[in-house]
């Protein structure tokens, strides 16, 4: 389970990549995405031994997150079979991460890469279009997603959910356990922990639970906690959102 | 500029974080400026045990990275104005932050408080020597149990091979009756074999347990002998001169009726 939370995690640093527009957006030699089951590796046409290098100083730097994973697919246009090999060889060695499935090697749809690279080769485009082809790409991944995660679990303390798009929760959300959403956070369970929806700035999010009884909610860019004396017991699914600039809780579907 | 105690045991479970959490509150009382630093990456507690854990939005790891400023991660009291929380981080573990990172985190907490003080995690692994690495002062907290005292023995030696010299010792969780029948051993035995100062001894009390589940420390508790005992380490700490707690005293109606029918 924790390996699965992680990969969700991934998927919302990728997210703020997309976001900050900053310099990772650059060098889309490789990708390296998570859906909700596995992580994906995406090279790019390019020399052999630059692939080498360039996955190895991605790796290296969150080196502790990919240590010991697994990696569903790396999925590479003109990769030979030699090249594979060595990339395996690479991740194995210096990272301990293994592949789950190296016989998909050249299947990537082309047009997912082809406009991103033109967009490249006349370098300096305003990175509205990058975002643009970036955002196409992600749609051709995971499409039937809809960028819903159902997920039947109880997240313990400790534990972190984030998702692009909405989080529906069969289960408790424990103290010390966190759920981040672009979208909405919807519990089929108690919820004691911390709920952030919207935290791309949607004040529109809004977090539903059968049994709301969080520390903390924060919507968008307000954030309330539990009062300290004040013991409400409500019978009733609740949700939460904003109210001119307020977090307000009331019953969900009230008579 | 202030002082940094670290409070440590080696083993765990010996109630590290509740005298932190008492210990703090209490220097707290007593009018000075402090900080408390809970140094258990990854299984935080101390702000549950001080009742601030809904108002956690930073933590040590955010400091530590300059996610924000150490301002925004310290969390103030809602009893005292002059009681500081600098909580851990949950969903990291203990690597997250380095000996050299505490150590300049704990200079700057010093500058800005009379004093800091640091809940270290069980084990003598990196959460420990990050603990400690600030400090400049250490308490090791035992129960009377051959273990614990074993666990406190080996943290003594660490603490002395880091330079943290003349630790003092708090006896956690001693039931005097047990002591008197023979049955637990006695402060004198541990004090022979771990050969350091004690600064305090803390009875076993039940009310411990709830003012601990309701995250308001025993030391507020006029009544609670715990709390006694918490009030006179604290003054022991800010070096005044008190002597230990009668425990023999404490005992209820229903010992001194059984007493006099044993007679």
């Amino acid at each position: 389970m924790s390996r699965k939370c992680y990969i969700i995690e991934y998927v919302y640093d990728f997210l703020n990549i997309k976001n900050s527009g900053g310099e990772e957006m650059k060098s889309k030699l490789i990708q390296i995405k998570g859906d909700n089951e596995a992580i994906n590796i995406y090279i790019k046409k390019s020399e052999a031994s630059q692939v080498l290098r360039e996955l190895e100083n991605k790796l290296e730097s969150s080196k502790a997150f990919f240590e010991g994973a697994v990696v569903n697919k790396i999925i590479g246009e003109s990769l030979s079979y030699r090249d594979m090999k060595n990339i395996e060889e690479l991740l194995w060695s210096k990272f301990n991460i293994s592949i789950k499935d190296n016989n998909i090697f050249n299947d990537i749809d082309n047009e997912v890469f082809e406009p991103a690279e033109e967009e490249e080769i006349e370098s300096n485009t305003i990175e509205e279009n990058e975002q643009i082809s970036y955002e196409e790409e992600i749609e051709d991944i995971d499409t039937y997603q809809e960028r819903n995660l159902i997920l039947k679990t109880t997240v313990r303390s400790g534990q972190v959910i984030r998702q692009e798009g909405n989080i529906v929760i069969i289960g408790d959300v424990n103290p010390g356990g966190v759920v981040e959403a672009t979208g909405n956070i919807i519990v089929f369970g108690s919820v004691r922990g911390v709920l952030k929806a919207g935290i791309l700035g949607d004040k529109e999010a809004y977090v539903l639970a059968i049994k709301l009884k969080p520390n903390q909610i924060a919507i968008a860019d307000i954030i309330t906690r539990k009062p300290d004396d004040y013991d409400y017991n409500s019978n009733a699914p609740e949700i939460a959102r904003i109210v001119d600039e307020n977090i307000v809780i009331e019953e969900f579907m009230r008579k | 500029m202030g002082e940094a105690i670290v409070i440590t045991s080696g083993k765990g479970g010996v109630g590290k974080t509740t005298t932190t959490a008492n210990i703090g509150t209490g220097i707290a009382m007593a009018g000075k400026s402090i900080a408390i630093v809970d140094a258990d990456l990854g299984l935080r507690n101390l702000d549950v045990v001080m009742g601030l854990e809904n108002r956690i939005v930073y933590d040590i790891v955010d400091v530590v990275e300059g996610n924000c400023k150490l301002k925004q991660g310290l969390i103030r009291d809602k009893r005292f104005d002059n009681l500081y929380l600098l909580p851990a981080a949950q969903t990291k573990d203990k690597t997250a932050v380095s000996p050299e990172q505490m150590k300049k985190l704990i200079e700057d907490l010093k500058e800005m408080y009379d004093y800091v003080i640091i809940d270290c995690p069980a084990g003598i692994e990196q959460g420990f020597q990050n603990a400690i690495s600030g400090a400049d002062r250490a308490i090791v907290v035992t129960t009377p149990e051959v273990s614990a005292v074993r666990d406190a023995d080996r943290i003594i030696g660490l603490l002395e091979a880091n330079e943290l010299n003349n630790p003092k010792l708090i006896v956690n969780r001693i039931k005097q009756d047990m002591v008197n029948r023979g049955d637990m051993m006695n402060i004198e035995d541990m004090i022979e074999i771990l050969a350091i100062d004690l600064i305090g001894v803390v009875p076993d009390d039940e009310s411990i347990v709830v003012s601990t589940n309701r995250g308001e420390p025993a030391v507020l508790e006029e009544n609670s002998t715990a709390g006694k005992a918490y009030r006179n380490i604290v003054k022991r700490i800010m070096g005044e001169d008190i002597p230990l707690l009668d425990l023999n005293q404490e005992e209820g109606l229903f010992d001194k009726i059984r007493k006099f029918f044993k007679r």
